[in-house]
């Protein structure tokens, strides 16, 4: 339904950009963490910052930030992008990310 | 002596797969991507000799198939280039989904297509299943009676694909008139290219700094009304082909409409047809001309988008018309072109003329001026109201 | 005979590999180039089978030639391979008392007139196969039956089109003029030669 900028606008077939086009980085205006159903939660004290779960994050979700010593470091987690798939639980050695069920 | 019309102009003898490959030389597309099959073969071979001798600077990209050569050229599209290739028969069919996509994503591709049978049985001879299946893929569909119209349709394709941001298929009987050497006039480099012009895309891929995404999915809420877009830049498309033929007359003298009317205006017997066999008709025109009967042709030149309300006019004062079909839908009722030009007069309101479907060639079965001759005749008697059934479908030169 | 104002209709016998249908594409160049004439040349539409039995056509006309049909009742009928005689009916199909024929042989007009039960005024012969041995040093028959053929329709400039045909042999031999030089005598030789 998001074709373009605004969310709620519809589109006639005047109005429609032909052939298919879309403009380009709509996915940031379109908020999958509607979706979750289980939420990952990131527990610092166990994270050792390997990265792991950001290289695997299929919704660029792992949030990082610039340390003290100019490393990039894991900030948390945008939960307006994650959908909950999981992935960076099951990938992360540590467990220092784990799955809760989502009460919304 | 045989002078060339235009003075840029040159006369030569060829065939119209080496014509369709000259006129390529001179567009020189930006890519080429192409998968051999007869009878169009001779076309990407003759051009990607070109490619290898450094005559155009055209990228040609050898596929392992035809549904890799639409989708490299359908790619190259997108990525903002003139992209074009060339197919026949089997090859077209195998392009199948990759055509609609050419025309959903709204790239301006030109094809040459060689017309062929389809299998099975197999057979490598001329008749026009294989583009008449594509009628519906939202591809515009240019015929070309001899080896000029060739030419000269695929100089004018460029200019009509990028206008009305279709793709188009210029189409020749295979054999007939791929493999005929014959008289055409051909312009010089320069006056080809500065007619097709340099191609500026509005939106392409490879634009880094306005990036886009094209090609996505489109569900209940926005296909119906992308393709719509299509019909819609379908139906508008006569006006610009028009317009492109109008520019292309003045500059090289060579006139071109949606279709050819051979003294048709005051006819009283009329033949509709497409493709190679136009002139045969014409000749049997001449003939009974002289005999004092008054016969026509109409020769459909573009046959997608369909001139639906151009033709009527032309068609209105006909009593009695013969629609030739080199395809047979197998339908269970009548043929394309003869589909098309009866809704075309109904929806109109014009019942008057009585018209007529035949069948012929299929397979590259011959038609001779013996057999246009006939059908004049029994269209006379149905003028005269001598024949009852001529509401069924009639088949020419074939053993029944 | 010269050609008038109706469509002059001619059809090429040969193998696949002898060069029928370069034969007729260079006829028609010829009879652009030296006469100015429309002209259309064409195959057998069939695939290519080194060989067999195979035929290409042409017509001539001082007219645009708008017709796209097989030809069925030729004017002229250029046989390359005298071996294609012994099926004959495929030959003289479609032979009226106006067409002539023009054969490769080593045979007499009479001999061929009688085995193909035709009137001996409407033959001419040519042995092409000693004159491309002769010239080109193996057995083409192409080239000297084009000779012939330019010989027998008449009013034909042999060094125009001699010119003609060296043209577009350059474009494909650039670099065999032996090839180029035995072509074009082979083209003189039996435009010499033939005879009825």
């Amino acid at each position: 339904m998001n074709k373009n900028d605004d969310k709620k606008y519809i589109y006639t077939a005047t109005t429609l950009p032909i052939g298919d086009i879309v403009e380009a980085g709509t996915a940031s205006k379109f908020y999958t963490g509607d979706w979750r159903v289980k939420k990952p939660i990131w527990n610092s004290k166990k994270c050792i910052n390997c990265l792991t779960c950001w290289i695997y994050c299929p919704d660029s979700s792992i949030k990082l930030t610039i340390s003290d010593i100019k490393q990039n470091i894991i900030n948390g987690i945008d939960y307006k992008y994650c959908k909950g798939c999981g992935i960076c639980a099951k990938e992360c050695k540590l467990n220092a990310i784990i799955m809760e069920e989502e009460i919304k | 002596m045989i002078k060339p019309i235009s003075s840029r102009g040159t006369i030569v003898a060829k065939t119209g797969n080496e014509i369709a490959a000259e006129a390529m030389r001179q567009i020189e597309p930006d890519v080429v991507a192409a998968y051999p099959i007869t009878p169009a073969t001779e076309i990407v071979q003759i051009f990607s000799q070109f490619v290898s001798d450094g005559i155009v600077k055209t990228k040609y990209i050898a596929v392992e198939s035809e549904h890799s050569a639409m989708s490299a050229t359908i790619a190259a599209s997108a990525a903002g280039v003139r992209a074009m290739t060339g197919t026949s028969s089997q090859g077209l069919c195998f392009m199948w989904e990759m055509l609609y996509i050419a025309s959903g994503l709204r790239l301006p591709i030109v094809m040459v297509e060689v017309n062929r049978a389809i299998a099975a049985p197999i057979n490598i001879h001329g008749d026009h299943s294989d583009t008449m299946g594509a009628r519906d893929s939202g591809w515009i569909q240019i015929y070309s009676e001899n080896v000029q119209e060739v030419y000269d349709n695929i100089i004018q394709a460029i200019n009509i694909a990028e206008k009305t941001q279709l793709p188009v298929l210029v189409a020749m009987d295979g054999f007939i008139i791929s493999h005929c050497m014959e008289i055409a006039e051909i312009y010089n480099d320069n006056a080809v290219k500065l007619f097709i012009g340099e191609y500026k895309p509005t939106r392409y891929l490879l634009d880094i700094k306005h990036p886009y995404t094209l090609g996505s999915l489109d569900l209940q809420d926005y296909y119906f009304e992308h393709r719509y877009q299509v019909a819609q830049a379908m139906s508008h498309a006569n006006k610009t082909i028009l317009q492109i033929a109008n520019d292309f007359n003045n500059i090289f003298g060579h006139e071109y409409h949606l279709y050819e009317k051979y003294k048709l205006d005051d006819a009283e017997l009329g033949i509709i047809i497409i493709g190679s066999a136009a002139g045969i008709v014409k000749m049997a025109i001449n003939e009974l001309r002289s005999k004092n009967l008054k016969v026509g042709l109409l020769k459909v030149r573009v046959y997608r988008p369909f001139p639906r309300e151009y033709i009527i006019k032309d068609l209105a004062h006909i009593k009695a018309i013969a629609v030739l079909d080199r395809v047979d839908s197998c339908s269970g009722a009548f043929a394309p072109l003869y589909s098309d030009v009866v809704s075309a007069l109904y929806s109109e309101g014009i019942t008057t003329p009585k018209v007529i479907n035949y069948i012929y060639g299929l397979g590259g079965r011959d038609i001779n001026i013996e057999h246009i001759k006939s059908i004049y005749n029994t269209l006379n008697k149905i003028l005269l109201d001598k024949e009852e059934q001529y509401n069924k479908i009639n088949y020419i030169n074939l053993r029944k | 005979m010269a050609i008038n104002d109706t469509i002059t209709e001619i059809r090429w016998h040969g193998r696949g590999g002898q060069g029928a249908k370069t034969a007729s594409l260079l006829f028609a160049e010829i009879m652009l180039r030296t006469g100015n004439y429309y002209v259309q040349a064409f195959p057998e539409y069939g695939p290519e089978r080194m060989g067999a039995p195979v035929q290409a056509f042409n017509r001539i006309s001082r007219q645009v030639i708008t017709i796209h049909s097989s030809i069925t009742s030729p004017d002229y009928i250029v046989v390359l391979d005298p071996s294609l005689l012994e099926d004959y009916n495929i030959i003289i199909n479609g032979f009226t008392i106006n067409s002539k024929i023009i054969i490769n042989t080593s045979l007499s007009v009479t001999d061929i007139a009688l085995k193909l039960n035709i009137n001996k005024n409407n033959v001419y012969v040519v042995n092409a196969r000693e004159i491309s041995l002769k010239t080109i040093g193996k057995y083409i028959p192409n080239a000297p039956m084009l000779g012939a053929l330019l010989k027998i329709i008449g009013n034909i400039n042999l060094n125009q089109a001699l010119n003609s045909v060296e043209k577009k042999l350059l474009e494909k031999f650039r670099n065999k003029t032996e090839v180029i030089h035995g072509n074009l005598n082979a083209i003189s030789s039996a435009f010499n030669e033939v005879s009825r």
